[in-house]
């Protein structure tokens, strides 16, 4: 028989899985349907559609529905993941009191994502959790110094403190809350900036415009070659550096500490030098000009990367190698099956970082390709400025750079951990 | 399975870590490597195990020259200081990783799992991960997984020096029992000469890549062939002097302790703490400290300028400052000055 | 539930069985290669760490390290055409037409870049970092927060910058159009000071608004990475320190200026070298900002030294003869620049931090 909340927590878990593929695709089936305007127009048509038996729907009510759903989704999902760390706890009746304060916050914000399920099944089990774990009265004992001055004062500083952290906080959110408001909106809403605009109604979210960066300035097929390189570097460097940084950390053969020491080396030259000669190797030599070798190939390997996982990988006793030895294990399988599971934390950040890389990539590219093989940063700059008029389709560019940024802060907001703890030893960006 | 080595060196770079050693390591005891830090010990384990290529001199199982087999042919489980668990591995699948590389169905491989995990006493940690475990129970994985391919030779080292001091008590009973119980000869190395007397058939004492002696450990503790032995061994350590031998007597500064029939020379008298005892007709000294553990009385006095310490029956000491003390002939170690060499009547 | 169990017991046989099979070709492979080898341990392990070493060694000797060797000659080779490989002798020339004035220039902006961003933005991302180590309540959503710069693409929200100081519809205008209409702009008045839209990066852009627009952005950009790396360092700060300045009534100044400037310098000094380096390098940004050209529709040039060397190779100049040569010359003066600063960096560290 399992306990009552386990039962909650996965019917919280189900609903909210529901409504979150639910929104997905209910947004793709309007998304689809949107049509993407042929001609450059200056001012906005006013468009409608039918479906599903409704006739004639202005597009204004398309962006309500849509944007409901991105706003269920901002919701539900961060909501998803934390209930599913917190099934554990629930399963194995380790929760604390805050378990329930914060399931009852999580469901409060479930009402805004329309779902009713997960809201009275949340605050019903934060009740019960609330119930189980009353609250333990701890009396402080005040001493001579806490007056009450000093209190008010404390409580002054930490209020300062916060005031400034989140000016920079609003600082450094700003340019990203500008892409994407501008990425939302109608022609005439931007040409028209005598007012500043700094929200949207739902109606005005001219989802729209994605659809027309996506086609229009073929951004899609950039998104799939930075997909590429991105993807077949990243294999080829957790796979050269593996074995690069296990023959450096484990290995013992003559001349290993002066290889070693020239790789080192090399990183303290910039990247600079290097591209010149690249450029005619690439070109000339192996007449890669304007393909995905050039791309890829240059980019399998990287010293940073050997250097960061064979500092891991020293730190794995020299006892485990032995005690593999002793009971015969090759040395490819202890590679495989101890040092890559032990330092499966540092390769993923390997994986983030490079993936990362590429995904940010400008000079190489930019000097390699011609716009076919464009990646996605050479693309947002050149695609969306009329090359005759020099004038910039400032909207559609802000959705393309939403496109490509979104994905990344998605990524980050989940891996933060791998992130930082390569940044610790990384040198400078780019 | 007997283990002999015959004129075994390992010369590193500049040092010569083990230096034409030669030692049988007898089938089915529990024999201790002893020495200090760096005298070798391990280098010698480690060349037992395969891990290390001896520069000269040949390892024999039984009548096998193993010398130049590697490692997992040896047929020898091997226990290290640090345990060495695989961390991302739970226990059963820890202990089953050396069955990997043998030619078993994976059901006679649980089943010894099993076996070796209830010799042990960890049958109900077998899903555990190493992080989860104690260290005594670290130990005990690392051992079953050591015992698990049916080795011919268990080597131990350091086994106990990462435990904390009640757990070393009771795990080094656990060695013993595991070792009773199998059967096989087990080989550990140690810098703790109690543990090596309190569990050992046979101890090896080393110092400087040379055996000094071997031997039942009592008998090495009673006996030490010269004076590096008889320093290592013994805890308090034992007390040494400068003295000489005139006219058959053995003679400390002024205090004339038994008679001999050497000759005349100067030697290096060494008497165990434990082998002063209070008598009517001893010679005089004054303590100038006392400690008292239970039943014995540590006793501090100067004797011909050296600090020395006496371990009394605490009955026998009275809070007085002077005390008398004789010690038994045969108690009394004579050694050679300049070798160390013991001097045998 | 049972039917689960009992086909993941079959698995794990399977698996168990697969490993069995690949142990005897092993014990073949290795059996045979003892023979050979027996005597020649030596040989063996080079062979097998070079083996391991190949993938990355050969791509590394091909695209790292003869690059480093070739550039070096190129930037003396005369006349040299990159098709065929020609070149027409030894010369020093490449150095000599580098230095035009428009390298000047590319000095001048890269200069300004590295003195004013980085000493900004080092001091700015020390205070923050310290205000977000003294916070427990959020610390992890403020921390979030500054470090989304450090992932996103410099492009894309260089663009986005872009826009925000466009004249007409950039943010930052219609901040200090408000602003400018509010008490605050008559305030200033009074000192005649005008707070109105000004003409950041557009064709009437002066050099003193279209490079504070550059600094901005770069400041923007950089202050993620130094505000990780000090927020770490920070964490390995041992509590002792402030508690017991805290018991000898130190004030906040003086303890940050005593306890945590000293102790944080050895990541301060990382911090400044690397971002000395990243800033002689700057390049993207000013793309991201005035596009490929380096310069404002007014003709405000904001090229850097980095600018200039991907000048020589970008849109098929690369074929001209000598061209490369010069691009690998300015390279070269760039690593010079770069390598003299970094040793006085080190030699003035040397003395100041505590380590």
């Amino acid at each position: 028989m399992k306990n009552k909340l386990t039962i909650y927590s996965i019917i919280t878990i189900f609903s909210e899985l529901v409504w979150i593929i639910g929104s997905l695709l209910t947004f793709y089936y309007f998304y689809r349907l949107l049509d993407v305007p042929e001609e450059d127009q200056i001012f906005d048509v006013i468009r409608s559609y039918d479906f599903l038996g409704f006739k004639n729907v202005p597009e204004t009510t398309l962006n309500i529905i849509m944007s409901t759903c991105v706003l269920i989704l901002l919701i539900s999902t961060p909501l998803l993941v934390m209930n599913y760390k917190n099934h554990h706890t629930l399963k194995n009746e380790t929760y604390e009191r805050e378990t329930g304060i914060y399931l009852i916050i999580a469901g409060i914000l479930s009402i805004f994502s329309l779902n009713i399920f997960a809201t009275v099944v949340c605050i019903l089990t934060g009740i019960t959790i609330m119930i189980k774990k009353p609250r333990v009265k701890i009396k402080f004992v005040e001493t001579e110094f806490e007056k009450k001055d000093i209190k008010i004062k404390s409580f002054v500083n930490t209020l300062l403190l916060f005031f400034f952290l989140s000016i920079v906080a609003i600082i450094v959110i700003v340019p990203f809350y500008w892409m994407i408001l501008t990425s939302l909106m109608s022609k005439s809403n931007f040409s028209d900036y005598t007012d500043m605009n700094l929200y949207l109604p739902f109606s005005d979210m001219y989802w729209i415009n994605f659809k027309e960066a996506l086609t229009k300035a073929d951004f899609g097929l950039y998104i799939k070659n930075t997909l590429i390189v991105a993807f077949t570097t990243t294999i080829g460097t957790v796979f050269t550096t593996i074995l690069a940084a296990f023959a450096f950390s484990r290995l013992e053969f003559k001349g290993r500490e002066m290889i070693f020491t020239t790789l080192l080396m090399t990183m303290m030259v910039p990247g600079e030098l290097y591209v010149i000669t690249n450029f005619v190797t690439i070109s000339n030599t192996f007449h890669w000009y304007n393909t995905f070798e050039a791309l890829i190939v240059p980019f399998i390997t990287d010293v940073f990367y050997i250097f960061f996982l064979r500092q891991t990988f020293k730190q794995i006793p020299d006892s485990l190698y032995k005690a593999a030895k002793v009971d015969g294990c090759s040395d490819l399988k202890f590679l495989m099956r101890v040092m890559i599971p032990i330092a499966m934390p540092t390769l993923i950040t390997i994986t983030i970082l490079n993936a990362l890389g590429t995904w940010n990539a400008y000079v190489w590219p930019r000097l390699v390709t011609e716009s076919d093989h464009y990646l996605v940063s050479i693309a947002l700059r050149t695609s969306f400025t009329n090359s005759a008029t020099q004038m910039t389709d400032y909207r559609l560019q802000m959705a393309a750079a939403t496109i490509i940024t979104v994905p990344i802060l998605i990524v980050f907001l989940f891996a933060r951990k791998y992130i930082m703890r390569g940044v610790g030893r990384s040198g400078t960006k780019g | 399975m007997e283990v002999r080595l015959e004129g075994l060196t390992k010369q590193f770079t500049e040092t010569i870590a083990v230096d034409n050693v030669s030692v049988t390591f007898e089938s089915g005891k529990l024999i201790g490597l002893l020495g200090p830090s760096g005298c070798g010990k391990s280098t010698t384990l480690f060349m037992i195990s395969g891990l290390l290529k001896p520069t000269k001199g040949k390892i024999y199982f039984g009548n096998d020259d193993v010398t130049n087999l590697a490692p997992e042919k040896r047929g020898i489980g091997l226990v290290f200081q640090n345990y060495a668990l695989y961390p991302h591995m739970t226990v059963q699948q820890n202990i089953m990783f050396p069955l990997e590389n043998l030619k078993l169905s994976r059901q006679e491989a649980l089943e010894r799992t099993k076996e070796m995990a209830t010799l042990v006493g960890i049958n109900e940690l077998l899903d555990r991960k190493p992080a989860q475990l104690s260290g005594g129970q670290q130990q005990r994985v690392a051992i079953a997984r050591a015992l698990v391919k049916k080795p011919r030779v268990l080597l131990l080292d350091e086994p106990l020096s990462n435990l904390d001091a009640r757990l070393r008590l009771q795990t080094r009973e656990e060695i013993r029992r595991i070792q009773r119980e199998t059967g096989i000869t087990t080989i550990f190395v140690t810098h703790d000469q109690e543990e090596a007397m309190s569990i050992s058939d046979k101890i090896i004492v080393m110092s400087k890549g040379l055996v000094q002696q071997e031997g039942i450990p009592q008998v090495v503790y009673n006996k030490p062939i010269n004076l590096f032995v008889s320093k290592f061994l013994g805890n308090p350590p034992i007390n040494t002097f400068d003295g000489k031998i005139s006219n058959g007597k053995i003679i400390i500064g002024d205090i004339e302790l038994g008679k001999t029939n050497c000759n005349d020379q100067n030697v290096v008298i060494g008497i165990r703490p434990e082998d002063f005892k209070v008598a009517e007709d001893g010679f005089e000294v004054s303590i100038t400290d006392l400690s008292r553990i239970g039943r014995d009385t540590t006793v501090y006095f100067n004797l011909n300028g050296i600090e020395t310490r006496a371990l009394i029956n605490s009955e026998e000491v009275s809070t007085v400052n002077k005390i008398k003390l004789k010690v038994k002939r045969e108690k009394i170690h004579l050694f050679n000055p300049e070798a160390g060499d013991c001097i045998n009547e | 539930m049972n039917k689960f169990s009992t086909f993941k017991t079959k698995f794990n046989d399977l698996r168990w069985r697969m490993r069995n099979y690949k142990n005897d070709v092993k014990s073949l492979i290795t059996n045979f290669f003892d023979k050979i080898y027996i005597g020649r341990i030596f040989k063996l392990n080079f062979f097998k760490g070079m083996l391991y070493l190949s993938p990355a060694l050969i791509l590394i000797l091909i695209f790292t390290l003869y690059p480093i060797i070739n550039s070096l000659l190129m930037a003396f080779y005369e006349n040299y055409t990159p098709v065929d490989g020609m070149i027409d002798g030894f010369t020093l020339d490449n150095f000599k037409s580098v230095l035009k004035p428009g390298f000047l220039v590319a000095i001048k902006n890269t200069a300004l870049i590295v003195f004013v961003s980085v000493p900004i933005s080092v001091i700015i991302s020390l205070f923050i970092s310290v205000m977000l180590n003294s916070v427990k309540f959020l610390k992890s959503f403020f921390q979030t927060i500054f470090f989304l710069p450090y992932v996103t693409n410099t492009i894309a929200i260089g663009l986005v910058f872009s826009l925000m100081f466009d004249f007409d519809y950039g943010l930052i205008n219609s901040i200090l159009e408000f602003v400018g209409n509010t008490f605050v702009g008559d305030f200033f008045d009074l000192f005649g000071v005008t707070i109105s839209p000004l003409h950041w990066k557009d064709s009437q852009a002066t050099y003193a608004t279209a490079m504070t627009t550059l600094l901005i952005y770069t400041i923007w950009g950089s202050l993620a990475f130094k505000i990780m790396v000090f927020t770490a360092g920070l964490q390995n700060i041992d509590k002792q320190y402030y508690d017991a300045a805290k018991v000898d009534g130190t004030s906040k100044w003086r303890i940050f200026t005593k306890i945590t400037v000293p102790l944080l310098s050895p990541m301060i000094a990382y911090i400044t070298i690397t971002s000395f380096i990243g800033a002689f390098k700057s390049y993207t940004t000013v793309v991201a900002l005035f596009g490929e050209t380096g310069r404002t529709a007014g003709s405000v040039d904001l090229r850097t030294i980095v600018f200039y060397i991907y000048g020589y190779i970008m849109n098929g100049n690369a074929l001209n003869p000598g061209e490369l040569s010069r691009g690998a010359a300015a390279s070269l003066m760039l690593f010079g620049i770069i390598l003299v600063f970094t040793v006085i960096q080190m030699y003035v560290n040397k003395k100041r931090v505590h380590y």
